[in-house]
């Protein structure tokens, strides 16, 4: 569970209160998709939060991840599918496991990695660099960079975005399948998110009061 | 998503400087800095840049020797020209000469590179693996940076040296022994202090400047070259004030 008491950031002009439950998947609506965004970039620490304060299952998020490596408590995907753009893509999906190596071992990157990406049905290569890889590929391999660690919270910003409908309906089965082993927090104003997958739905109205 | 509103402080700035000053101290067991980002700004700061120094030095070297050897030899001191070469391109021409080429070259690259890692939320990318990008981006290319000037400024050295003393042979038969055993007579421990030194502070002056204008880009493509072009004044200028203080410290000690 996540808790946002009064926190205000760039992204969130007025005191945002706001109890997430993740059981196992809570999906954020809003008007202004920038607000939504806004409180998943605030929960990863992307945005400079002028007051309030983050609580993951009751501790403050900032104690919770100087005990944990933020990659293996909080798995964000951007919408965008961003890319570290002067390393190639092997390298950009080594790079988190630089912080956790230690306790889990380059080997078991190998397995994770390829097996996320089957489940993706992603064949690129991975010594590409990715401005020679089409954007749609690079957003799901940004979801096989996330899902290598098995967080234990994955927030997905607009999944949806960039993808073409079939990709959208490989995307959506595999969130499915995953989502009772993980706990999901979605930025998503489509149909499917919103309404179809049997997750909580929070609607932030304009005065950022969250109505479920 | 950062508001666009929000302008760059002198905040921003000290908070900037200190926390690359923090993490460039914190070395040990720090992850984030990165031995891949360090070796390949050495590659491409000093490897790459070494065709381009070697024929500057070369000519600065040549020329040198051409103009001092011919004023000296008006006054029949054209043997003294080996202390015009320690005096004018070891304490100061080399480490200058290098910084300048360096700005063009890397100095500009890090301020583009940065920018458009702004711009396309590559910053926010390392963040949300809690990869801290001042030591990732900024630390390891100042210790890159660093380290390239000093290789940079070394070969320099060596490559004027050489070609002094073969433009040298135009006036005179000159033996390389006899040649070289007057250049280290006039080479003191306070000019070897100065070809260390001076890269040194030149390299930190260039690779933070440049990446303190990259990482101030805001949102827009546009920002990039107006930062890049901030990066390649501001350094030039606080190169050359720092070459006068280092300068003026380096007269104080022989004095």
């Amino acid at each position: 569970m996540i808790e946002l008491k009064g926190l205000v950031t760039s992204a969130i002009p007025q005191a945002l209160d706001l109890c997430l439950k993740l059981d196992p998947v809570t999906v954020l609506r809003s008007a202004n998709p920038e607000l939504a965004s806004g409180v998943l970039n605030a929960i990863v620490g992307l945005d400079r939060v002028y007051s309030g304060r983050i609580e993951l299952d009751g501790q403050p998020l900032s104690d919770v991840l100087t005990r944990e490596a933020l990659p293996k408590t909080l798995g964000y995907v951007f919408a965008g599918g961003i890319m570290l753009s002067n390393l190639n893509l092997r390298e950009n999906l080594l790079l988190p496991y630089t912080l956790v190596a230690e306790e889990e071992g380059f080997e078991q990157f190998d397995r994770e990695a390829a097996k996320w990406m089957d489940a993706f049905q992603l064949k690129v290569d991975l010594s590409l660099r990715p401005a020679f890889v089409r954007v749609s590929d690079l957003k799901l391999l940004s979801l096989v960079r996330a899902l290598i660690f098995n967080p234990r919270i994955l927030l997905l910003d607009d999944p949806y975005y960039l993808l073409n409908q079939d990709q959208r309906q490989l995307c959506y089965r595999v969130l499915q399948s995953i989502k009772n082993e993980h706990s999901m927090l979605i930025s998503s104003r489509d149909d499917d998110f919103c309404c179809h997958f049997d997750a909580e739905l929070v609607d932030l109205s304009e005065d950022s009061s969250a109505i479920s | 998503m950062r508001n666009p509103t929000e302008k760059k402080s002198l905040r921003d700035f000290f908070s900037f400087t200190a926390n690359t000053i923090y993490e460039a101290l914190h070395l040990r067991g720090n992850k984030h800095i990165s031995s891949m980002v360090i070796l390949r700004q050495i590659l491409f700061t000093g490897y790459e840049a070494l065709p381009l120094i070697g024929f500057i030095a070369l000519a600065i070297g040549a020329l040198v020797i051409l103009q001092g050897y011919s004023l000296l030899s008006t006054f029949g001191q054209g043997n003294l020209v080996q202390m015009i070469l320690v005096t004018v391109v070891i304490n100061e021409l080399s480490a200058v000469i290098t910084a300048l080429v360096v700005i063009a070259r890397s100095g500009t690259a890090i301020s583009t590179e940065l920018g458009n890692m702004v711009v396309n939320g590559e910053i926010d990318l390392l963040k949300s693996f809690g990869l801290s990008p001042i030591s990732y981006l900024v630390v390891s290319r100042l210790y890159g940076v660093m380290i390239a000037m000093v290789i940079l400024t070394l070969y320099f050295n060596v490559i004027a040296v050489l070609g002094g003393w073969l433009f040298a042979q135009i006036f005179s038969s000159i033996g390389f022994s006899y040649f070289m055993g007057e250049f280290f007579l006039q080479l003191k421990g306070p000019n070897l202090l100065m070809i260390i030194l001076k890269p040194l502070v030149f390299g930190l002056i260039i690779a933070f400047v440049s990446s303190y204008q990259g990482m101030s880009v805001q949102r827009a493509t546009t920002e990039v070259p107006q930062r890049t072009i901030k990066a390649v004044m501001q350094s030039i200028s606080l190169v050359m004030i720092s070459d006068i203080i280092l300068t003026w410290i380096f007269w104080m000690l022989t004095v």
